[in-house]
């Protein structure tokens, strides 16, 4: 009888990982050799080979000292896998650098941002969201506003607050007493009016205009540090 | 991991199997059938106990011409001791423990 090409395949493959291109491997390499023709039928030969490769190759490659739990390679390899796609397309940690949308957000916290999920569903009345635009600013800066105006709104101020279509804006997340000026503004197609809630430090529509809304890069979903009441 | 070193379930099986004949030479392979454990497990437990001098090794040639030599094991007087010793603790947290020791049946 003929001995099937399996099990003759996991020979060889068992042979040329222990030996390489030498005439003999480590003493435990050619113990699993010995040990081979002891195995019956291909599925054994073959686990066989696979079980010991895996024991010689991780006693070879890696000297004692600098072996690190599996463990803890494995977490790191996810998630370095895992975190920098998702850092860069889905979601992150951005930090407020300036005081333009106090008092919901304060300089120096920290928000998480997402990244992903207003390309589809849109942008929202009230979102907070992270614009990085060429024609705001040097062009680089990164901007935190509130959209208050999308396509089609007409934005305008009376009395020291916002309307959006005739209709006064509800702002709970103003600070109270808050005066917002503004000239009044309909927003072009594929563009946004944005305003920081901050509204006698912030820079943002009232003086830039509208701005396309392919500058937004983002969307604060959270504010995770410091932990402080919702205001 | 386990707290006292060389009492391992897997290291456990390979005490068991060598002790059942302490003077007779074991085969990888007679051990790794017997023992229930992948020879990607079973040798580096082996390794680990030649390393520290508790198991002995041998080659024995091949008797048909062409064959590759295999390698044998048996406890050295401190391996058999050593065995011994773990599998007389592992005994009573075996019995210890009714959930792992004995299957369940239903009632």
């Amino acid at each position: 009888m003929t001995e099937p090409w399996l099990r003759r395949a996991a020979r060889r493959t068992l042979v040329l990982g222990v030996r390489g291109r030498g005439a003999r491997g480590s003493e435990w390499g050619e113990a699993l050799i010995g040990e081979f023709e002891q195995t019956s039928g291909s599925w054994e030969a073959v686990r066989w080979t696979l079980s010991g490769l895996r024991a010689t190759w991780r006693a070879a490659r890696v000297p004692r000292r600098v072996r690190v739990r599996r463990r803890t390679v494995v977490a790191v390899v996810a998630a370095v896998a895992i975190g920098v796609p998702v850092n860069a397309y889905a979601a992150g940690v951005a930090y407020i650098p300036s005081g333009s949308m106090e008092p919901t957000l304060q300089i120096e916290d920290r928000v998480l941002i997402d990244k992903l999920s207003f390309r589809w569903s849109g942008l929202d009345h009230g979102d907070i969201v992270v614009i990085q635009d060429a024609t705001w600013g040097t062009g680089s800066e990164t901007w935190i506003k509130r959209v208050i105006g999308l396509p089609g709104d007409v934005i305008e101020c009376r009395d020291g607050a916002v309307y959006r279509n005739a209709a006064r804006v509800d702002e709970g997340y103003l600070a109270d007493g808050t005066v917002t000026e503004c000239s009044a503004v309909t927003v072009p197609a594929g563009e946004i009016y944005v305003l920081g809630d901050h509204r006698e430090a912030s820079r943002d529509s009232r003086q830039l205009g509208t701005l396309a809304a392919a500058g937004v890069t983002g969307r604060v979903l959270t504010r995770m540090w410091p932990v402080r009441p919702a205001g | 991991m386990p707290r006292i070193p060389d009492s391992s379930p897997q290291t456990l099986k390979v005490f068991g199997s060598l002790v059942d004949d302490p003077s007779a030479w074991h085969y990888g392979y007679g051990l790794s059938k017997q023992t229930g454990l992948a020879p990607g497990t079973l040798y580096p437990i082996l390794a680990r106990l030649v390393e520290r001098d508790l198991l002995e090794t041998r080659w024995e040639p091949s008797e048909q011409p062409g064959r590759p030599p295999r390698h044998l094991y048996r406890l050295t007087g401190d391996g058999l001791e050593l065995a011994r010793a773990r599998l007389a603790a592992a005994k009573p947290r075996a019995a210890a423990n009714p959930i792992t020791a004995t299957p369940r049946t239903a009632s």
